[in-house]
């Protein structure tokens, strides 16, 4: 015999039903439906049935059911989320949920969101300056990704191709630039990374529409025309991120350049040199004078592996923040 | 140096191909990445890339060459190949998925007449003989009106091979039947058509899933009346069946051993969007086969689960086949196969189902036979044929189809 309570789920702000909403028993997902609503059947076995309910843009929360409601409708309101926007401070971001990845992989504590959430916290941490490019680009990020996530929650295919065409080499990426930039002394967790990497992207079927999507969209461009149908749909979901410079440099320009060498042979290690050189510092706030050595010296060290990237930075730290030139020979980022 | 100028060359190469290929020239991609191959012939990458831009470009049959190269043994299957297909399902990319699979099944099957281009016929060791596939052969070439000799060596062989200990035989110790046996020769031509799903509500069907103990839904009138004739000739014509491992004298038919035709993923892409809230959303196509039955079955011996989320099974044979109006169609037991068993245990291995069956007493749900009847289930349901009597004829052979959707471990997402 089982016992069954209808499970609404709606929003806190304006009561409107949420559907789509993932509840989680910690075994798997389940769906709220069109209205809201998921019918939870429970087995006997059980007089109590603790679920997390979670939904992009807002704040998950835990319910319990149990036996004493059985033929009830349990209502949850769930609030809306606040995105931490940058101190720059260190190690922010954190709050924010990787919802692409989350959608994709099926949980925001999947490896891969976690390792992600992990090197967000490691480079924030090691630099100012970057944490305040991190909180930027989440701040980006989360204007257009719910929505995105949503449309993944409604469909299985959909949330395959974004496991194998963004998520997985966005992570190996990702996994490689840590190893460089955290990591610079060690050439096993290098070419670990590397390895991870080629491998995210080795079977996919349609890399060349791939590599020429995500380069058009880092341009700012809109989705090529012709995709394959199994791409044409995740492009229409990716191409707001284009209008927006942080998340061009910081999801779309990786995806390209990964793509790109997956296809043609390219050196990795060069990809993510050239694409660090090119961070968008000037949409950051500069340091203040009192923090301009400590900052840079601090941005100098996350490319200790790249001369040519820390020279490429520095030339461009000297036009976006003149006030801090002065400070680029000392705090390493030009060789004195 | 020689060497680091062919290695030179072959990045060149490499890197000028992929930016032809990012840049849509297909044609200029293929050959570049061909006279990469004339310099590196174990150059994987750019076979598989090969292959798939032909496809890509609608060469499908041109890429056959490429897939081969890259494949071990026929008989074991294309690895990369069968890789290549399960991502093209996953990704809901059918189209691709069927061309992948109608190039394996050339590869596993393939004979002078398949597929419709010059290439090398595939050496397929270890095929074998009994007597259920040699009767359905012959009776498939009478009705296609080829080859009668053919056919009566089939029968002859098939009263020889019965009458031996364990009633099969290895092709080899019958060189008598011809080469042509366990190949595929023809395929029927069924393309897409208007609608193939029925008139019936998905929303409704999706209720009694989510309701029914055990968790099944019974469809009929499934197919429109064009699918469903469209779909009886293919499997009636069609020279596909060429799996006959099971000693049941059951004959199988997996997508990619030539189980697949444009009509099939109309279907299957079909059921996705009618079931929006339970297939669209988690559960992706994995697998699609068919099986044609022998007159009669005893259902005990097909007691399994499978390895999806959810199972659609439908019949396609015309109910005047059908002997027993109450039987002929699928038992179903409100009793999961457990979590932890292997592939091995909940599929292939029926007596220690039975006895699992027994230990729980579970409810069952008998679904009698009518043609044009789906049952819809969770695949990890132990499940089985129920007993059946079926009349004699070529036509008359039960002949269910499968398609199984989402993964074993997503099972209950809908169902509780």
């Amino acid at each position: 015999m089982s016992w069954v309570v209808t499970l609404k789920v709606t929003s806190c702000s304006g009561g409107g039903n949420l559907a789509g909403a993932a509840i989680n028993d910690g075994y798997q997902f389940f769906y709220t439906d069109a209205n809201g609503q998921f019918i939870a059947i429970v087995d006997d076995a059980y007089y109590a049935y603790i679920v997390q309910i979670s939904k992009a843009g807002y704040t998950p929360k835990s319910f319990t059911l149990h036996n004493s409601q059985s033929g009830s409708i349990q209502t949850v309101c769930l609030e809306t989320a606040t995105p931490v926007t940058g101190t720059g401070t260190g190690g922010t971001g954190t709050g924010i949920s990787c919802f692409i990845v989350s959608a994709a992989t099926g949980s925001p504590q999947s490896d891969e969101v976690v390792l992600l959430r992990d090197l967000r916290g490691a480079v924030a941490e090691r630099s100012a300056v970057a944490a305040r490019l991190i909180d930027g680009m989440y701040e980006e990020y989360s204007s257009f990704s719910p929505s995105v996530a949503d449309w993944l929650d409604s469909d299985a295919a959909a949330r395959d191709n974004a496991l194998t065409v963004v998520v997985a080499p966005l992570v190996g990426w990702y996994r490689l630039a840590g190893a460089l930039a955290l990591d610079g002394g060690d050439p096993y967790a290098a070419e670990l990374a590397i390895a991870d990497a080629e491998l995210a992207c080795s079977d996919a079927l349609i890399p060349w529409d791939a590599a020429r999507l995500f380069g058009q969209l880092a341009k700012g461009e809109s989705p090529p025309a012709d995709l394959p149908a199994a791409l044409a749909g995740l492009a229409d979901q990716l191409a707001p991120g284009a209008d927006l410079p942080l998340v061009r440099w910081a999801v779309l320009e990786p995806l390209g350049r990964m793509w790109g060498s997956v296809v043609r042979g390219l050196d990795l290690t060069d990809e993510i040199e050239r694409w660090l050189a090119t961070a968008p510092l000037e949409l950051v706030e500069p340091p203040g004078a009192a923090r301009t050595d400590t900052e840079l010296r601090q941005l100098a060290s996350l490319l200790d592996f790249s001369p040519s990237a820390r020279a490429e930075l520095a030339r461009r730290i000297e036009s976006a923040w003149p006030d801090a030139a002065h400070a680029l020979t000392s705090s390493g980022l030009v060789d004195g | 140096v020689a060497l680091s100028t062919v290695d030179a060359d072959a990045a060149e190469l490499l890197d000028r191909a992929g930016a032809s290929a990012i840049a849509g020239d297909i044609a200029g991609a293929v050959e570049l990445y061909r006279r990469l191959l004339t310099h590196d012939p174990c150059h994987r990458a750019a076979r598989r890339n090969i292959a798939v831009l032909l496809i890509r470009a609608g060469q499908t049959w041109d890429s056959l060459e490429f897939w081969q190269g890259l494949g071990d043994d026929a008989a074991v299957g294309c690895a990369p190949l069968d890789e290549a297909i399960e991502r093209a399902m996953r990704s809901g990319d059918l189209g691709l998925a069927r061309e992948l699979a109608s190039v394996a099944a050339a590869i596993r099957y393939g004979s002078d007449d398949f597929p419709p281009i010059a290439t090398e016929v595939p050496a397929l060791p270890g095929r074998t003989l009994t007597p259920e596939k040699l009767r359905h052969d012959a009776e498939q070439l009478d009705y296609l009106g080829i080859a009668p000799e053919r056919a009566e060596r089939y029968r002859k062989v098939a009263d020889d091979v019965e009458r031996t200990p364990s009633g099969r035989a290895d092709l080899e110790r019958h060189p008598e039947v011809g080469d042509e046996y366990g190949r595929i020769i023809h395929v029927a031509d069924t393309q897409r058509i208007d609608v193939a799903l029925g008139d019936w509500d998905g929303a409704l069907v999706e209720a009694d899933l989510a309701a029914g103990r055990p968790p099944v839904a019974v469809i009929d009138d499934f197919l429109t009346e064009p699918a469903l004739r469209e779909l009886r000739r293919f499997c009636w014509e069609s020279t596909i069946w060429n799996v006959n491992r099971y000693d049941d004298g059951r004959l199988a038919a997996f997508f990619s051993s030539g189980f697949s035709s444009p009509l099939l993923m109309q279907i299957a892409e079909e059921l996705q969007q009618r079931f929006a809230a339970v297939l669209r959303r988690d559960h992706a196509l994995r697998q699609i086969w068919a099986f044609k039955y022998p007159e009669q079955l005893d259902s005990t011996r097909s007691l399994h689960a499978d390895f999806a989320g959810v199972n659609v099974n439908f019949w396609i044979t015309p109910d005047v086949a059908c002997l027993d109006p109450d039987g002929g169609g699928l038992t179903v037991y409100d009793a999961e196969a457990p979590a932890d068993w292997t592939f091995h245990q909940y599929n292939e291995s029926p007596k220690r189902l039975a006895d699992y069956l027994t230990e729980r007493s579970p409810e069952r749900l008998d679904v009698p036979y009518r043609s044009n009847r789906a049952v819809l289930f969770v695949a990890n349901l132990v499940h089985a044929t129920a007993p059946l009597v079926f009349r004699p004829g070529y036509r008359n052979r039960r002949i269910s189809v499968t398609m199984l959707f989402g993964d074993r471990h997503d099972q209950r997402r809908w169902s509780r």
